[in-house]
C-alpha cells in the first residue's frame, strides 16, 4: 500500500451509537483505501454499516475510534469549520433521498455549493449550467425539483455534487429511489465520469446489480470488511452479447 | 399418450424453436432459402451461425407437414429458386405458437449448487470458502455483463441485445442472492 | 461574507417564506403588536406631556422667564417697568392671561383671553393677520382663524365672553393666521387690548403676568435670580412651560397601566414570534441538514436564519411604527378629552423611534437567536436522511431553567417593592420590567408545569371529548415546547385582560365611589369644563352669582369653591378651597388613619391634604406644610389626609375662607347647590334657564359622573383593544400549531380514518386540541392574571400615596376565559376542516 497517496484512507473505523446496554456497534475497525480515480462499491445487507462508512469519510459524523484521511488529511484534525470547508471543496455528496431545495430552481440548486463557498453569483451560475450540461440537463434549469421526475432530480443532485469539481463523489444508494430504467441511466452516468473523467467514486448500495458497476466491491457485513473484489477491466459489449447469444 | 405430452412439453419449451423462428420469419411476407437464414441471422439472433442444410431440412419437414408452401421461380444463369410462404394452416400454427404460454424450463443443473452440497457433506473443505469464491466468480461475471450493458446502451445497440443482457443481469443477481441465502442456512446450520 | 452571494441564498429565504404565507404574516404580526403598542403608547405619552408645554411655550414666545402672582392674582403694570430695567433683560412685557369662556349657542367654550399690550407685545410674539386689523384700544377682539371658522364665527361678528364680571361682548375685529401664540389651547385663545381685559377682569391698573424675553446670551438662570430680587411678596418668576405639571401628575396612573400593557403585549408578541419561528425550523431541518452536508458552516447556517429573521424585525417594525403612529391618532382623541384640551397631533420623535428600532428587530433576534443557534449545530446526519420523523419535541431544560430565574428575579423586584426598599423613580422603572420578567419566566418555565397540566385538561376534557380527546392531548404533549409557546401566548393575552382590565375596574369603581363622596350637592354651575391640569379652563365667576342663585327657588344652599395650582413644598399642587361642613366629612374622602377632629382642625385653618402630595413630601398630619401665599411662604399644619383623583391626588384642601386670607381668590369657579330635599326637579329647569341667559354651564350631579366617565372612554377603549388585539395575535398563534400539528399527523390521521374515523370525529379532535390549549392557558393565566393585577395595585401606595383595595373582579375573569375558549375554538375552524377533508389514501403516503 502506498500510504498517503489514497483519496480515501480509512483505519481502524468504529462507530458506536448509544451508550450502555443499548450500545450499538455498526463499524468495528474497518480498513479502507480508496485510489485517486477509483470507482468503488461499499456492498452489504441493510444494518452492515455502509452508510455510516459513508458520512464518516464524507465528514457528516464523527468516529468513535479510528480515523479517516481524505487526500492525505487527517479528519479528526479538523474543527467544525475545516470540515465544512472540506465538504463545500473537496467532496460531492449524493443521497438516495435527492436532497434538493425545493424552493430553488435546478440552476440555483446546483450553484448553491459555490455560492456556500463565496464563489460569486455569475461564476457559480456559470459553473453551474456546465455541471447541468454534463448530466444533460441543460433544457432544465429553470425547472423547480418538484416540476422533474426522480431520475432527472437525481441528475440534478449529481450535478449538484459535481459543481465543485470534488476530489471524492460520495453516493448513498443513488438508485434507490428510482425506477429500472431511471436507475439504469445514474449509473451510466456515474461510469462515464469514472471512465471518462476519471472522477473518484465512493457508492454505498445493498443491491448487486449497481454495485457491480464499480472496478472494486468491499463486502460489509456485522460492521467489518467482509471481502474486496476488484473487478477486471471489461471485454468490449459487443463481445458478451455475442457469447450470450449464442447459448441461446 | 405419452409421446404426445413429451411433444407438447417439447413444442412450449423456452429454448429456442428453429420451426416456430421460420415460419415467424415467413409471416412477414415469402422468401427463399438465403434470404430466410439472413433475416434469422440479422433479425433475431445475430450471432446464430446457420448452416444451409439446417434451414432446407426444416423448410421441407414444415412443406410436409403442409405448413408452408413454395413455388419455383426462374433464374437465368441459374438454377431454379424455391421462394417460400406461409400457408393458412402454418399461420394458424404461428400465431397458436405465439399465443400458447411456454412451459418455463429451469436448468438447475448447475456445478454451484453440487459444489457446495458436496463440500457441506465432506469434511475439512472451507464451505464458506467454496461459496466466497462461486460468489466472486459469479460478480465477476455480473460486472462484465453491467459494464457491457452500459456500453451497448451507451453506443445504442439494438434492443434485442440490450434485452439479452438485462436477462443476463437479471439471472445472475438472483443467482447471487440465492447464493447469499445459501451462505445465510449453511451458517446457521454450522451455528448449530 | 460577500455581498455577492446573497443573492441565492436571499432567493431561498424569500422563496421560503412565500410558501408559509400565513405564518410569514403571523411572525409579523406578532413582532407588529409589540412595537405598534410601544410605539403608540410612548408617542401618546409624549403628546399628552407635550400638550401643557408646548402650549405655554406657544403662549410665551420669546420670552422665556415669567413674572406671576401666586393664584395668577393681578399685580400693578408698573412693576413690568421696573424689571425693564435689569441689564438682562431686553423686553417685559405686561400681560393679562385669564381663562374665560366663549358662550355659543352650542354652549360655552374654555378659551383664554389674553390682554396685551399691542406697542410690547411684538418683543415676545409675532401676529400674523388673515383678515380684519389689529387691536387698538376700543373694544374688539383677535381670534385665530381657524378657531374662528370652527366655530362659525366670522370676521365683524360679537361674541359673547363670561368673565368674573358676567357676561361681556366685543366685536371679532381680526382673524390671526393659525401661528404662534394663536395655537395656544388648540386655537381658543381670545386676543384684547390690555385696557379692554383689565376692564373685563376688575383689574384696573394690573396685570397678572410680566413676560421676559432675556438679552441675547442671557444666562436663564442668573436672570432669574436677578429677577427674583426685584420680586414683591406673592410673587414668582418662572419657566413658563413648568405650568403643566399638575397634568403630569394626574397622568401618571393612567401612564403606568399604559406601560406595562406596552411591555406585556412585547411579550406576547415575543412568544408569539418565537413559536412561529420554532415551527419554520422543525420544518426546515432537513433543509438545513443540506446546507450543512454542502459544506455550509454552522455559522452561515446561523446567520441565515438570523438573517431572515432581522428581515422579518425590519420589516415588522416598520410596520409596527406605522400602526402605531395610527393607532396613537385615535389614543390622543382619547388623551384630549382625558385632559380637557388639546393635544399635539402625535409626532414621532426620536425616542419612541428608538425604541422601536431598537425592541422590535431586538425582540425577533431575541425570540429566534436560540433556535437559530441550535439548528446550526444540529448534527446533519439524521435529519439529512429523514429518519428522525419530527417526533416529540421537549421544551429544553435550559428553557425551564431561566423561566425560573426570571420568576426569582420578578420576585425579588417585588419583595424589595414591598418592603420599601426602592425609591418611587426607581420603582416606576423596575416595576414593568419585573411583570415583564415574570411573564416571560412564566411562559418559559410552563414546559415544568405542562406535563401536570395537561394531565389536568386531559381529565377534565376526557368526558367532553372522549377518544378524541385524549389523542388530542397526546399529540399536544408530544410536541411540549410548541404547545408550551403557544399556551404561553395565549395565557399572556388572558394576563392582560385580567391583570390591566381588573386595575382599571378597580380604579373606575374607586374613582366613582370617591366622586360619589365628593360630589354631594346636586347641582353645579361654572364657566366652562375644568382641564385635568387645573390649569386652563378655570373660568372665575363674580361672587354674586352666588347670592343670585341662592335666591331660587328649592336652593337650600350654595358653597363657592376654588381650585388653582399652587406651590407648596416647592412641589405643584392643586389647592381645592370649599366650603368643608363638620357634618360632612365624606365629602373629603378622608384617609385611613386621619385623628379625629381633622373637620374642625380644617375649619381653624389647617389644611388636608392629598395622599399623593403627603407621600412625595413626606408629611403626616401634624406637621406643617410651606405653602407659597400671595403673602409670602407660610407653614400652615396638616390636620389631615385624604385620597384625591384630582391632580393625582397632588392636592392641599382648605376652608374658603381661609384660602381668602392667603390668596387672593377674584371670585369663585365654582357654586354647588344643594337643592331642598323635594324640590330638585323644579330646580333643575330654573337653573337650566338661569344658566342658559348667563352663558354658564350647569351640571347635575348624575351629568358630572357621566362626564367623568366619557373622559376615561377613549383611552380605556384603547386598552380594551389592545387586549382584543393581543388575543387576535394569540388566535393566529393557535392556528398556526394546529395546522402545523395537523400536518404532522397527516398520516395518523389518514390511518383514523382507513380504520374508520368518521370525519367528524377528526374535526372533533382538532377542536379538542384547541379547547385543551384554551384550558391550558386559561387555568395558569388566571392565577397569573390575579398576581399581576396584584403587582399593578401595589406602586398605587406611592404613585398616589394610598392603595384602594384589592379585589378581583370574576365577572372579568369569566368574560377572560369565555374570549378564551371562543378565540380557540374559532381558531380550529380551519385547521379541523383542513382535517377532515384529508384524502385517505395520500395522507398514508404523505411524508
Amino acid at each position: 500500500m502506498n500510504d498517503g497517496m489514497h483519496t480515501v484512507d480509512v483505519r481502524g473505523l468504529t462507530k458506536v451509537f448509544g451508550a450502555g446496554e443499548g450500545a450499538v456497534e455498526a463499524l468495528r475497525g474497518v480498513d479502507l483505501q480508496v485510489a485517486r480515480g477509483e470507482f468503488v462499491a461499499v456492498m452489504g445487507p441493510s444494518g452492515s454499516g455502509k452508510s455510516t462508512l459513508l458520512y464518516l469519510i464524507g465528514a457528516l459524523d464523527t468516529p468513535t475510534a479510528g480515523t479517516v484521511c481524505i487526500d492525505g488529511v487527517d479528519l479528526s484534525r479538523m474543527d467544525d469549520n475545516g470540515l465544512a470547508l472540506l465538504r463545500r471543496q473537496r467532496i460531492g455528496f449524493i443521497f438516495q433521498a435527492f436532497n434538493l431545495l425545493d424552493v430553488l430552481t435546478a440552476e440555483e440548486n446546483v450553484s448553491l455549493p459555490l455560492v456556500i463557498d463565496g464563489v460569486s453569483e455569475v461564476e457559480a451560475g456559470r459553473r453551474a449550467a456546465e455541471s447541468l450540461g454534463l448530466v444533460g440537463m441543460s433544457g432544465r434549469r429553470h425547472h423547480l425539483p418538484g416540476q422533474l421526475s426522480g431520475g432527472e432530480q437525481q441528475r440534478l443532485a449529481i450535478a449538484r455534487a459535481l459543481v465543485t469539481r470534488p476530489l471524492l463523489l460520495l453516493a448513498d444508494e443513488p438508485t434507490g429511489n428510482l425506477d429500472s430504467a431511471n436507475s439504469d441511466q445514474i449509473m451510466r452516468l456515474l461510469c462515464s465520469l469514472a471512465e471518462e473523467h476519471g472522477q473518484t467514486i465512493l457508492m454505498v448500495t445493498h443491491d448487486a446489480r449497481w454495485a457491480a458497476a464499480a472496478n472494486r466491491v468491499i463486502r460489509l457485513r456485522d460492521g467489518r470488511v467482509a471481502d474486496e473484489q476488484t473487478l477486471p477491466a471489461a471485454r468490449a459489449y459487443p463481445q458478451v452479447v455475442r457469447e450470450l447469444e449464442s447459448q441461446l | 399418450m405419452r409421446s404426445a405430452v413429451a411433444r407438447r412439453i417439447a413444442e412450449r419449451s423456452t429454448k429456442l424453436s428453429f420451426k416456430h423462428a421460420l415460419l415467424g420469419l415467413l409471416a412477414e411476407g415469402p422468401l427463399h432459402g438465403y434470404e430466410l437464414k439472413t433475416a434469422y441471422e440479422t433479425q433475431l439472433v445475430p450471432a446464430g451461425n446457420l448452416n444451409f442444410g439446417q434451414v432446407y431440412t426444416t423448410l421441407e419437414r414444415l412443406n410436409r407437414d403442409g405448413l408452408v408452401s413454395f413455388e419455383k421461380v426462374n433464374q437465368a444463369e441459374r438454377p431454379d429458386k424455391k421462394v417460400y410462404k406461409l400457408t393458412a394452416h402454418g399461420r394458424r400454427e404461428l400465431k397458436d405458437w405465439l399465443t400458447r404460454p411456454s412451459t418455463i424450463e429451469l436448468d438447475q443443473r448447475n456445478s454451484t449448487f453440487l459444489k457446495l452440497m458436496l463440500a457441506r457433506r465432506l469434511g475439512g473443505v472451507d464451505l464458506m470458502g467454496v461459496l466466497a469464491a462461486e460468489r466472486r466468480a459469479c460478480f465477476e461475471r455480473l460486472h462484465e455483463v453491467t459494464r457491457a450493458k452500459a456500453q451497448a446502451q451507451q453506443a445504442g445497440a439494438p434492443l434485442q441485445s440490450v434485452l439479452l443482457l438485462d436477462l443476463a443481469v437479471l439471472t445472475l443477481e438472483a443467482f447471487l442472492k440465492w447464493l447469499d441465502r445459501c451462505e445465510a442456512a449453511l451458517k446457521q446450520e454450522t451455528n448449530k | 461574507m460577500s455581498p455577492s452571494r446573497l443573492p441565492t441564498l436571499w432567493r431561498y429565504s424569500l422563496r421560503q417564506t412565500q410558501r408559509r404565507p400565513a405564518r410569514a404574516v403571523l411572525t409579523l404580526l406578532g413582532i407588529v403588536i409589540g412595537v405598534a403598542t410601544i410605539v403608540a403608547v410612548s408617542v401618546t405619552t409624549q403628546a399628552a406631556r407635550r400638550a401643557y408645554r408646548e402650549m405655554f411655550e406657544a403662549l410665551t414666545g420669546r420670552a422665556s422667564l415669567e413674572v406671576v402672582a401666586e393664584a395668577m392674582a393681578g399685580f400693578e403694570a408698573e412693576q413690568a417697568q421696573e424689571l425693564m430695567s435689569l441689564p438682562l433683560v431686553m423686553a417685559a412685557v405686561p400681560l393679562i392671561q385669564k381663562p374665560a369662556a366663549l358662550v355659543t349657542s352650542s354652549g360655552p367654550i374654555p378659551v383664554t383671553v389674553l390682554g396685551i399690550d399691542a406697542d410690547r407685545d411684538r418683543a415676545a410674539r409675532d401676529y400674523e393677520l388673515e383678515q380684519g386689523h389689529f387691536i387698538g384700544e376700543e373694544p374688539g377682539v383677535l381670534l385665530g382663524h381657524e378657531f374662528a371658522s370652527t366655530h362659525g364665527i366670522a370676521l365683524g361678528a360679537t361674541v359673547r365672553l363670561l368673565t368674573i364680571s358676567g357676561l361681556v361682548e366685543a366685536p371679532v375685529v381680526g382673524l390671526l393666521q393659525s401661528s404662534g401664540a394663536a395655537r395656544f389651547h388648540g386655537g381658543a385663545v381670545v386676543f384684547m387690548a390690555l385696557s379692554q381685559a383689565q376692564r373685563h377682569f376688575d383689574l384696573a391698573g394690573k396685570v397678572n403676568s410680566v413676560q421676559l424675553v432675556l438679552a441675547d446670551g442671557a444666562e436663564i438662570g442668573q436672570a432669574e435670580a436677578a429677577i427674583r430680587k426685584r420680586l414683591n411678596v406673592g410673587q414668582t418668576v418662572r419657566v413658563p412651560s413648568d405650568r403643566g405639571q399638575l397634568a403630569q401628575d394626574s397622568l401618571l396612573n393612567i401612564e403606568q397601566i399604559l406601560a406595562v400593557l406596552s411591555v406585556v403585549s412585547m411579550v406576547a408578541g415575543a412568544f408569539v414570534i418565537l413559536n412561529a419561528f420554532q415551527m419554520n425550523l422543525a420544518e426546515r431541518r432537513r433543509q438545513f441538514a443540506i446546507l450543512r452536508a454542502l459544506g455550509a458552516t454552522r455559522l452561515q447556517v446561523t446567520s441565515l436564519l438570523l438573517r431572515e429573521a432581522a428581515a422579518y424585525g425590519v420589516a415588522g417594525t416598520a410596520l409596527g411604527i406605522a400602526a402605531g403612529m395610527a393607532i396613537s391618532l385615535s389614543l390622543t382623541g382619547g388623551m384630549e378629552r382625558l385632559l380637557g384640551t388639546a393635544v399635539p397631533s402625535p409626532a414621532l420623535t426620536l425616542e419612541p423611534l428608538a425604541l422601536a428600532i431598537l425592541l422590535g428587530p431586538a425582540m425577533t433576534l431575541l425570540a429566534t437567536f436560540g433556535p437559530a443557534r441550535r439548528a446550526g449545530r444540529r448534527a446533519p446526519i439524521d435529519d439529512l436522511l429523514g429518519k428522525t420523523p419530527p417526533a416529540g419535541t421537549k421544551m429544553p431544560r435550559r428553557w425551564a431553567a431561566a423561566g425560573l430565574v426570571l420568576i426569582t428575579a420578578c420576585g425579588l423586584i417585588d419583595m424589595a417593592f414591598i418592603r420599601g426598599w426602592l425609591t418611587p423613580a426607581l420603582g416606576r422603572l423596575l416595576l414593568p420590567a419585573a411583570m415583564v420578567l415574570g411573564l416571560a419566566g412564566s411562559v418559559l418555565a410552563l414546559g415544568v408545569v405542562l406535563g401536570p397540566l395537561m394531565r389536568l385538561v386531559g381529565a377534565i376534557l376526557g368526558p367532553l371529548f372522549g377518544i378524541e380527546g385524549r389523542l388530542a392531548v397526546r399529540q399536544l404533549r408530544r410536541h411540549a415546547s410548541r404547545t408550551a409557546l403557544t399556551v404561553g401566548a395565549l395565557m399572556v393575552a388572558i394576563v392582560i385582560t385580567i391583570g390591566p382590565g381588573n386595575e382599571i375596574r378597580s380604579a373606575l369603581d374607586n374613582l366613582h365611589a370617591w366622586f360619589d363622596n365628593v360630589a354631594g350637592a346636586n347641582f353645579h354651575v361654572l364657566g366652562a369644563d375644568t382641564d385635568l391640569g387645573f390649569s386652563l379652563n378655570i373660568v372665575s365667576l363674580p361672587e354674586s352669582l352666588g347670592d343670585e342663585l341662592a335666591q331660587l327657588d328649592g336652593v337650600e344652599r350654595v358653597d363657592r369653591g376654588n381650585w388653582f395650582p399652587v406651590r407648596a413644598g416647592g412641589r405643584q399642587a392643586l389647592l381645592i378651597a370649599a366650603t368643608y361642613s363638620p357634618d360632612r366629612p365624606e365629602q373629603l374622602n378622608p384617609a385611613k388613619g386621619n385623628p379625629p377632629g381633622v373637620m374642625e382642625r380644617l375649619a381653624l385653618g389647617e389644611v388636608v391634604i392629598g395622599t399623593a402630595l403627603a407621600q412625595s413630601l413626606q408629611l403626616d398630619v401634624g406637621d406643617e406644610l410651606e405653602l407659597a401665599t400671595s403673602k409670602g411662604p407660610r407653614k400652615l399644619r396638616v390636620a389631615g389626609k385624604c385620597n384625591q383623583y384630582h391632580a393625582g391626588g397632588m392636592t392641599v384642601h382648605m376652608q374658603r375662607e381661609a384660602a381668602g386670607k392667603w390668596f387672593d381668590l377674584e371670585g369663585a369657579h365654582v357654586f354647588s347647590i344643594t337643592a331642598d330635599k323635594d324640590k330638585a326637579s323644579t330646580l333643575a329647569s330654573e337653573l337650566k334657564a338661569f344658566c342658559r341667559q348667563r352663558g354658564l354651564l350647569l351640571h347635575s350631579r348624575e351629568q358630572l359622573r357621566r362626564n367623568m366617565d366619557r373622559r376615561s372612554a377613549g383611552t380605556i377603549g384603547f386598552l380594551w383593544v389592545l387586549m382584543a388585539l393581543v388575543f387576535v395575535v394569540a388566535s393566529l398563534g393557535i392556528a398556526n400549531t394546529l395546522t402545523m400539528n395537523v400536518l404532522e399527523q397527516t398520516r395518523e390521521l389518514g390511518l383514523l380514518r382507513a380504520i374508520g374515523m368518521r370525519r367528524n370525529q377528526v374535526r372533533k379532535m382538532v377542536l379538542a386540541q384547541a379547547s385543551a390549549i384554551a384550558l391550558a392557558s386559561a387555568i395558569p393565566g388566571v392565577v397569573l392574571g390575579i398576581v399581576l393585577a396584584y403587582m399593578m395595585n401595589l406602586p398605587a401606595e406611592w404613585l398616589t400615596g394610598h392603595r384602594p383595595p384589592f379585589e378581583i373582579h370574576l365577572w372579568l375573569l369569566a368574560a377572560a376565559l369565555a374570549v378564551t375558549l371562543c378565540v380557540a375554538v374559532v381558531a380550529a375552524i380551519i385547521p379541523a376542516d383542513r382535517a377532515a377533508r384529508l384524502r385517505i389514501v395520500p395522507a398514508l403516503h404523505y411524508e
